[in-house]
C-alpha cells in the first residue's frame, strides 16, 4: 500500500503536502478520543513541501511523502521525545536515531511522536504519564503495549506506518490487539542507536503497518550494520523454497477461541499452499516470563541511572509511575552482589537454554506459529494484578529471548476484537519470514 | 506512591521467578556470555563540531551558564 501511495505522490496525483496535511487534520479531529499521538512535528508540512520540490526535480527517495508516527522513545532531532514520562516531559531529541536518518534519507516525513507505556514498561498502554491510549478497533479496550500509540496510530489511519520498539512483545502485542501488522526483526539486525533503552540485550526497533508488504519495505530500509550500535550486523536470509514449508504449531496455554482462530487460519493456508504442519512442544518455553523479567528489571535499572535530573529532565525515582518504579527497585535488588547469581545469572542460563531449543526446532521447521497474545485485551479501567499483566507477554517474550524474528499478522475478530497470529523464524531469516507471512494476510 | 510496598512486591515477584528457574541450574553448567567476532569498531571524527547538537543539548538542561550545564548547586555543602 505504501508503494502504491508513493507512486501516486510521485505522479503528482497526490502531493506529499496533501498527504501529510490529511493525516494532521485526521489527528487533530480524532486524537482527543484515542490519545495515540503525543506531539506533532512542527516542521512536518514544510518537510513535505521540500519533498514535493525534490519530486519535481526527480530526486525523491523510495518513501517520498510517506507519513510516519514514531514511538516516543526513539530520538528525532528537535522533536519532543519523552518516553511518555514526566521525567523527560520537555526533552527534545538532540540527534536523529539511525532508523530515523535512514527513513528521512528516503524522504519519509515524521508526522509526530506516539504515546506509549512509560519508558516502555507495560503491555497495555495504561502506564503513560499522559493518559491511556484507546484501541481504535475496540474503543473500550486497551490497545496493548508498550508501542500503544504506534499501533493505534496505524489502526486509526493517522499515518502510513509507525515505528515501535519491542523488548518482550511491545510491537507485536499492540499490533495484535489493534488489528495491524507488527514486525520484530532479529536481535541486532536493525540499529538501536538513538533508542532510549528498556533492556539492552532484548530491545529491537521495528515497523507497524497495514500489511506485511509495507513492513518488509520499511525493514529493508532500516536494517543493516551500524558502527554506532556494536551489536548490529548485516544479516542475510536463507533462500528457502516457499512451496515446501513445514509449520510447527507451538503448544502454549492461550484462550481457546484465540487458538481456534489460529488453527483455522493455519489449516486454510496449508490447504491453499500444500504446506505441512505439526504440533511441537518445547520443554522450557513456559519459563519465558520468569526468564524475561529479571533480565528486564536489572538492565532497566542500569539503563536509567542516567536519569538523575542533573543534565536534563527530572530524577526518575521522583517523577515516574508505579510500574517504572517497580522495575527500578526490583532491578536494584538484583544488582546487589548477593542476588546476582540467584536472579540475573540464572535468568541468563535459562535464556541460553530457550535459545538452543528454538535453534534445534528450526533445524526441522521453517516457521513456528502460536497466538501473539494468549487472551483478549481487557476493558480500560479493569483492575488487574501485576502477574496477570505480565502474562500477556507469555507468547511474545520467547522471540526476544531467542533473538529471532517474529511477526504478528491480524487473522480475525473474536467477539468483535482483533486477534493476531505470531509467526517466527530462525535468527537472520527475517526476509524469509516476511515472505511466508504474506501468505497469511 | 508507597515505595516500600512496591519494593516488597518486586522482591516477591523476583523470588517466585527465581524459584521457577531453579531447575535450569542443574541443566546448564555453562555461564552465559557473548563472544563477538570483532572487538573493535571504527570511531567517527570526534573533532567535528556540531553546533546544532550543542544548542539542543543545552536547551534540554534545567540550568546552564554559557557552554556549561550547571548540574549541582552545592547543596552538599553544609
Amino acid at each position: 500500500m505504501i508503494l502504491e501511495k508513493v507512486k501516486l505522490i510521485k505522479s503528482g496525483k497526490l502531493t506529499a503536502e496533501q498527504n501529510i496535511h490529511n493525516f494532521i487534520s485526521k489527528i487533530r479531529a480524532e486524537n482527543p478520543k484515542i490519545n495515540a499521538v503525543l506531539h506533532l512535528n512542527e516542521n512536518a508540512v514544510s518537510d513535505a513541501v521540500f519533498v514535493d520540490k525534490k519530486i519535481r526535480n526527480n530526486q525523491a527517495g523510495r518513501l517520498a511523502g510517506i507519513g510516519i508516527i514514531v514511538k516516543s522513545n526513539i530520538n528525532v532531532k528537535n522533536v519532543i521525545c519523552n518516553c511518555a514520562s514526566k521525567t523527560l516531559e520537555n526533552y527534545r531529541g538532540t540527534y536523529d536515531a539511525t532508523v530515523i536518518e535512514k527513513l528521512k534519507k528516503e524522504d519519509a516525513i515524521i508526522i509526530g511522536m506516539a504515546n506509549m507505556d512509560e519508558f516502555a514498561c507495560g503491555g497495555s498502554g495504561e502506564t503513560s504519564a499522559f493518559g491511556i491510549t484507546r484501541n481504535p478497533n475496540a474503543m473500550d479496550r486497551i490497545p496493548g503495549g508498550s508501542s500503544s500509540g504506534s499501533a493505534a496510530s496505524v489502526a486509526a489511519k493517522f499515518c502510513d506506518f509507525a515505528l515501535g520498539s519491542d523488548t518482550g512483545g511491545s510491537i507485536r502485542n499492540p499490533a495484535s490487539h489493534c488489528g495491524v501488522v507488527g514486525f520484530k526483526p532479529s536481535y541486532g539486525s536493525v540499529s538501536r542507536y538513538g533508542l532510549i533503552d528498556l533492556s539492552m540485550s532484548l530491545d529491537q526497533i521495528g515497523p507497524l503497518a497495514n500489511s506485511v508488504k509495507d513492513c518488509e519495505l520499511i525493514y529493508n530500509i532500516i536494517k543493516g550494520k551500524d558502527e554506532r550500535d556494536a551489536i548490529s550486523r548485516d544479516m542475510v536470509s536463507e533462500n528457502k523454497n516457499l512451496k515446501k514449508i513445514l509449520i510447527g504449531i507451538l503448544k502454549i496455554n492461550a484462550n481457546k477461541e484465540i487458538w481456534a482462530a489460529v488453527k483455522d487460519k493455519i489449516k486454510q493456508i496449508c490447504e491453499k499452499n500444500n504446506w505441512k504442519k505439526e504440533d511441537v512442544e518445547l520443554e522450557h518455553i513456559n519459563l519465558g516470563i520468569q526468564t524475561y523479567y529479571p533480565i528486564n528489571y536489572v538492565e532497566f535499572f542500569s539503563g536509567t541511572r542516567k536519569f538523575d535530573g542533573r543534565k536534563y529532565g527530572l530524577k526518575i525515582e521522583d517523577s515516574c509511575g508505579e510500574e517504572v518504579l517497580r522495575r527500578i527497585l526490583g532491578g536494584s535488588e538484583i544488582a546487589k552482589a548477593e542476588f546476582a547469581g540467584k536472579y540475573y545469572r540464572r535468568a541468563l542460563k535459562a535464556k541460553k537454554i530457550i535459545e538452543k531449543e528454538f535453534e534445534q526446532a528450526f533445524e526441522k521447521y521453517d516457521v513456528l506459529i502460536m497466538p501473539t497474545v494468549p487472551k483478549l485485551p481487557h476493558e480500560i479501567g479493569t483492575k488487574i494484578s501485576v502477574e496477570d499483566m505480565y502474562n500477556y507477554d507469555v507468547c511474545t517474550v520467547l522471540a526476544n529471548i531467542a533473538e529471532i524474528p517474529a511477526i504478528s499478522v491480524p487473522i480475525q475478530k473474536v467477539y468483535n476484537i482483533p486477534v493476531g497470529m505470531q509467526i517466527m523464524a530462525k535468527k537472520g531469516n527475517d526476509n524469509f519470514l516476511l515472505e511466508a507471512a504474506k501468505e497469511f494476510e | 506512591m508507597d515505595k516500600e510496598r512496591i519494593q516488597r512486591q518486586a522482591k516477591q515477584i523476583l523470588d517466585n521467578f527465581a524459584d521457577a528457574l531453579a531447575c535450569v541450574e542443574k541443566e546448564s553448567k555453562e555461564d552465559s556470555g557473548i563472544i563477538r567476532d570483532e572487538f573493535e569498531r571504527k570511531e567517527g571524527n570526534c573533532n567535528q563540531e556540531d553546533n546544532e547538537f550543542r544548542t539542543a543539548f543545552l536547551k534540554n538542561s534545567s540550568s546552564h551558564d554559557d557552554d556549561f550545564i550547571i548540574a549541582e548547586k552545592g547543596s552538599w555543602k553544609l
